[in-house]
């Protein structure tokens, strides 16, 4: 080979490198599309619209603008600061109640050996069962007046309560509610994270004269610690976005006791056609959202230096 | 390799921007309808779509009776997309966003301001305004209009009486309805019924949840108290008055006396729910509700229908007389129509009379339905129906002093805060007079803003 001809090793590798790179993009192109059209386009579109004076009638673009009027309005609103006090209240409580009852379920999956396919179906189940439908059962068993939850009450000779339509229980009502609905799906999240967990340890404590508790203390919990900072997360990201068994059950009421951000932000936008405030409310919650998943992400850091 | 990265993330925002910002404007108009391509010309083929909230026998029965206009234009094709009533200004703002949608919407009347401020839907043509003008009522005609302009042909119109079981009335040995507030509480007591500490029976009902369910009975009665929501010219609030205070007052007696039950006025996204099974069921003696309700009513509760009585409003203690609450529909038809005229032509038909002194098929309709028609000449037709039907007859009376409930901007939200106060009173979170402030500031907001 001619001298000049030939590329010089460096550059080779530097062509290959980008060459890899443009493949490596192509692949990911589909879902780089998919991302910009469904998270990022909306994200931005919601900060322009916080901005504007738009009833999704007319034109958007045409809007007039009202600066940062919205984020100032939306403190003033009562019902934002209920609403808002309300959705924290219901992601400390899913935070507090929906890990270890998960765990919970998962442990007693994990131990029981008759039919195990059928109780893992079981609690399943209502994460792949329509909401809407399941909203409208809990609508008819939470029913002060007919619902089989009061008669069960009574027959136990028990006072009836009005539940959903109890302005101190309606949020209680609807905890209940997301309990349900979703510890199966982190249950099975957890039963992963237990079969994960090799048996020699279990049998090394056992060796050492450690019980139930201080295995389940000492190796379980620690082991599972980056299946529990997911479900953390995921719990209270699903927590701030709740909506359809809030609008279908209870509507946010009686008197807004069980109106959440997500709901009061959907009235406002499609009821009220106030879209610029709507869109301020996206972005506060937006915030709240991605500060709470930063907090727990570090705390689960922190926690795993010690 | 960054330039590349970054050109493509701009093309993909510019695509989606763009196509988000087409589907934000609606100014030309030019988006097309499915039927836009057939062309309206005379002969082509031509779909009209109504959307509208009915339910599937509604529509059928609806579908029926417009038959008839295929036979006599072979090209026009009628097609009903229907919605629950809770979604169906959602589906009209997303039509508008996807620049599409139905020829012909259905509406309520307080959607207009918002319906016309943002060129939604058009103007009635003249020739069609002075049919309009010329065939309905002032008060049906202003109901359908806003700044002067007439937006469609009213439909229906929808009026609120007290409802009473007879059989519960006569178990308690009352042998008339309340006409005024003291008898109106006396009764819902002595028709109330507890066992061990719950009640199982309530005297009086309210509905809870659902704003028009909860403020426009207690307008009625407020009205029916010489007060007014609104002032005249729609600018001010009227809530910080004596009248109001009674009116609330009054729900509070219910409440305090055990009369009225929140708990028993739930309601859904539908508009039904337990508050009305609570009435079918004999569990609650009145309600003051509208008579839309009627063929549910008679649906569910079959031979136990004849329990059912209605009354006028009881009045309050400053006022003179029942003065109840109204409220309207009306056909308009969408900016985005490609087919307005043949819109036009075709609910003119609908609402004209068949011949000389009958009912237009709009009137039979919703007389089928035991809903009022707003067209005179379709009372007129129906006059024996609507004054033999003891139900339907107290609205048709009620409705000669009713008001409108008012048509104005952001009326959606007023609504639900009057609701918020009114509930708050309900259920004894608040005095009727703290309500009554806080209600009248924060609406008053609303209207001035």
């Amino acid at each position: 080979m001619k001298e000049g001809q030939t590329k010089p090793p460096e550059k080779r590798r530097k062509k290959r490198l980008e060459s890899h790179r443009l493949a490596a993009f192509l692949f990911l192109s589909p879902a780089l599309v998919f991302f910009a059209i469904f998270f990022v386009f909306p994200l931005v579109a919601t900060v322009y619209l916080s901005g504007r004076e738009w009833d999704l009638l007319g034109p958007a673009l045409e809007a007039p603008g009202v600066g940062f009027r919205h984020y100032v309005e939306i403190w003033q609103d009562d019902r934002f600061v209920k609403a808002l006090i309300n959705t924290f209240l219901y992601v400390l409580a899913c935070i507090a109640f929906m890990p270890p009852l998960a765990l919970g379920v998962a442990w007693m999956l994990n131990e029981v050996k008759v039919v195990p396919w059928f109780w893992r179906l079981l609690f399943f189940l209502p994460v792949v069962t329509s909401s809407v439908a399941m909203s409208l059962v809990w609508q008819y068993i939470f029913d002060p007046t007919y619902g089989p939850l009061n008669e069960a009450l009574k027959a136990l000779g028990l006072r009836p309560l009005g539940w959903i339509m109890d302005p101190d229980l309606s949020l209680v009502s609807l905890i209940i509610v997301s309990l349900w609905q979703g510890i199966g799906y982190h249950a099975i999240i957890y039963l992963a994270g237990l079969q994960g967990i090799p048996d020699d340890y279990y049998e090394a404590a056992t060796i050492d004269g450690a019980g139930a508790v201080r295995k389940f203390f000492h190796i379980t919990l620690p082991l599972l610690k980056p299946t529990s900072l997911f479900v953390f997360v995921m719990v209270a990201i699903n927590a701030f976005q709740a909506f359809t068994p809030f609008y279908v059950i209870t509507n946010g009421g009686p008197i807004d006791s069980s109106n959440v951000l997500g709901l009061y932000i959907y009235k406002t936008a499609f009821d009220f056609l106030n879209m610029g405030k709507a869109s301020a409310m996206a972005v506060v919650l937006f915030v709240l959202v991605v500060l709470v998943s930063v907090f727990q992400l570090r705390w689960f850091r922190r926690r795993e230096e010690f | 390799m960054k330039k590349l990265a970054l050109f493509v993330l701009a093309a993909c925002l510019l695509i989606a921007g763009c196509s988000g910002g087409k589907s934000g404007g609606n100014g030309d108009g030019g988006a097309s309808s499915p039927g836009a391509s057939s062309g309206t010309g005379s002969g082509e083929p031509v779909t009209l779509r109504i959307l509208t909230h009915w339910d599937a026998a509604n529509t059928d029965a609806f579908l029926q009776k417009v038959a008839a206009y295929k036979d006599a234009n072979p090209n026009v094709t009628i097609q009903v997309e229907t919605v629950p009533f809770g979604d169906l200004l959602k589906r009209i703002t997303a039509s508008n966003l996807s620049g599409g949608g139905a020829d012909i919407y259905h509406i309520y009347n307080a959607w207009l301001p918002e319906l016309s401020g943002s060129k939604s839907i058009v103007p009635a043509p003249d020739a069609y305004k002075s049919d309009i003008v010329s065939a309905y009522g002032e008060n049906i005609v202003s109901s359908v209009s806003y700044n002067g302009q007439i937006y469609g042909y009213p439909t229906e119109l929808t009026g609120y009486a007290l409802n009473y079981n007879k059989r519960l009335f006569e178990e308690a040995g009352i042998s008339a309805p309340p006409g005024n507030w003291d008898e109106l509480l006396d009764y819902a007591q002595r028709l109330t019924k507890k066992e061990n500490g719950q009640t199982v029976q309530q005297g009086f009902g309210v509905i809870i949840g659902w704003d028009s369910g909860v403020v426009h009975p207690w307008l009625t009665l407020l009205q029916s108290n010489g007060g007014r929501f609104l002032s005249e010219d729609l600018s001010t609030t009227e809530l910080d008055t004596p009248q109001a205070l009674e009116a609330l007052e009054l729900y509070r007696k219910l409440v305090e006396s055990g009369a009225t039950n929140p708990e028993m006025g739930l309601s859904n996204a539908s508009t039904t729910g337990p508050y009305m099974n609570n009435f079918e069921l004999g569990k609650t003696a009145m309600i003051i509700m509208a008579n839309w309700w009627k063929g549910s009513l008679q649906a569910t509760m079959g031979d136990r229908f004849q329990d059912v009585a209605t009354a006028p409003i009881p009045v309050g203690p400053s006022g003179s007389k029942p003065v109840s609450l109204f409220y309207s529909w009306l056909y308009a038809i969408s900016a985005f129509s490609k087919q307005q005229e043949e819109a036009w032509k075709f609910l003119q038909w609908l609402n004209s009379p068949q011949g000389e002194g009958q009912s237009s098929i709009q009137g039979d309709w919703l007389m089928a339905q035991g809903i009022i028609p707003s067209r005179l000449s379709d009372q007129e037709a129906h006059k024996a129906n609507l004054q033999d039907d003891p139900f339907m007859k107290t609205y048709v009376d009620l409705l000669k002093d009713a008001r409108s409930f008012p048509v104005i901007p952001r009326a959606a939200e007023i609504t639900s805060t009057l609701q918020g106060h009114i509930e708050q009173v309900l259920y004894s979170r608040a005095t009727p007079a703290d309500a009554l402030k806080a209600a009248s500031s924060d609406i008053q907001k609303l209207i001035s803003q």
